[in-house]
């Protein structure tokens, strides 16, 4: 028996489930679903519901599928900023090579599974995003250039599309409207972060903008960024996917998010606290919900009544 | 030998401890429903994607010429 206490200290597995979800990111799957099902319901057409919420899941499955390769590649840089120390890979609960396993099977599900049951230009879109945060991402634009997440954005930008690709089988211009509202969103909304976070980023040797090129021409890109953030935050309407009132409350959010880059622009980091960057963070993620959320809520009115939000008052 | 619980077998057999144990049978579970999970989805899917053709079939010919 003595035997038995010995061989204790072996490397069998003592990963829970609940690590191995934590490998998919849940918080960012939770966004990549509410914006996956806005692009589903502000799509034309209709769709089977439980083939609609497979979809959804599918989608989700495959952004966690690109979250564990996401932390299968950079456990060492994980391990050194204070945000990821605690994911499951650093933290010792799950292994690298069980990560990247757990997310290549995620991947071959996921892909298979929208194409099989939905239709293969959403399934074929899921497996470029996946390709396009793991591989183009994760191993090659994060560390060597400060465009990282301007180009990486695009991963994150893709689930409305998709969505709109489930019900259409097509991308079409306004797959393309939703997918640049996150894209252009993207770079304020981390570089907020990067400002106030940039010891992390420079001790992992990320080369995020402000470390690389400075703040002020970070404040610079930011503001210029939510400058086309706002005319775009109101396309939905101009392209007629969404009713007047989502085009009055869409532009509001949109100049709302350029006064918050604003403020940052014009303060310039004299604020120690960093008070307007933590602010403009905090917006950012309450636009993002605010837009695709309402962007449903018309979609769902539409379906209901036939008719988008305020569009009868317009008539009149 | 005995393979109870607990016991080395030929001292080549690791015994698991608790903390182990519990986490394979999680890993166990959880697997299990996924997997379970996934042929519900494809069954159901497929029936749903057939739809009202499903039953649009003859049972028996009713062909008598």
């Amino acid at each position: 028996m003595s035997m038995s206490n010995e061989i204790v200290d072996n490397d069998i597995s003592l990963a829970e489930p609940s690590h191995y979800f934590a490998l998919m990111k849940p918080r960012v799957m939770r966004l990549v679903v509410f914006t996956a099902v806005a692009g589903l319901l502000a799509a034309p057409g209709s769709m089977d519901p439980f083939l609609a919420i497979i979809a959804v899941i599918a989608i989700a499955v495959g952004a966690g599928a690109s979250g564990a390769l996401n932390m299968w590649y950079d456990a060492d840089i994980d391990a050194v900023m204070s945000r990821t120390t605690s994911r499951p890979v650093p933290a010792g609960n799950v292994t690298a090579g069980q990560s990247l396993n757990f997310g290549i099977v995620l991947s071959a599900l996921s892909v298979l599974t929208l194409g099989l049951l939905v239709n293969w230009v959403a399934g074929g879109l899921l497996a470029f995003t996946i390709f396009f945060y793991a591989v183009i991402y994760t191993m090659w634009l994060k560390r060597s250039t400060p465009q990282n997440i301007v180009i990486g954005g695009a991963a994150g930008a893709f689930p409305p599309m998709i969505g709109w690709a489930c019900v259409t089988g097509t991308i079409g211009i306004e797959g393309i409207v939703l997918f640049a509202i996150i894209f252009i969103w993207t770079p304020p909304h981390f570089w907020a972060l990067a400002l106030w976070k940039m010891r992390d980023y420079d001790d992992a040797h990320v080369p995020m903008m402000p470390n690389v090129v400075g703040e002020k021409s970070t404040r610079n890109q930011m503001l210029a960024y939510s400058v086309l953030l706002a005319p775009l935050s109101a396309a939905p309407y101009f392209l007629g996917f969404a009713g007047p009132l989502f085009g009055i409350i869409g532009g509001a959010l949109g100049l709302a998010f350029l006064w918050f880059t604003y403020k940052v622009w014009q303060i310039a980091g004299r604020d120690e606290k960093l008070i307007a960057e933590k602010k403009l963070f905090g917006f950012s993620i309450a636009y993002l919900f605010a837009i695709f959320g309402f962007l449903m809520v018309d979609a769902i009115v539409f379906r209901v009544t036939g008719s988008y939000l305020l569009s009868s008052w317009m008539v009149i | 030998m005995d393979v109870g619980e607990g016991k080395i077998v030929d001292g080549e057999s690791v015994e698991l401890n608790d903390q182990q144990r519990r986490a394979r049978r999680m890993r166990s579970i959880a697997i299990g429903l996924c997997l379970f999970a996934l042929v519900a989805v494809f069954y159901t899917a497929t029936i749903v994607k057939f739809g009202p053709r499903l039953m649009d079939r003859p049972i028996i010919s009713l062909d008598t010429k």
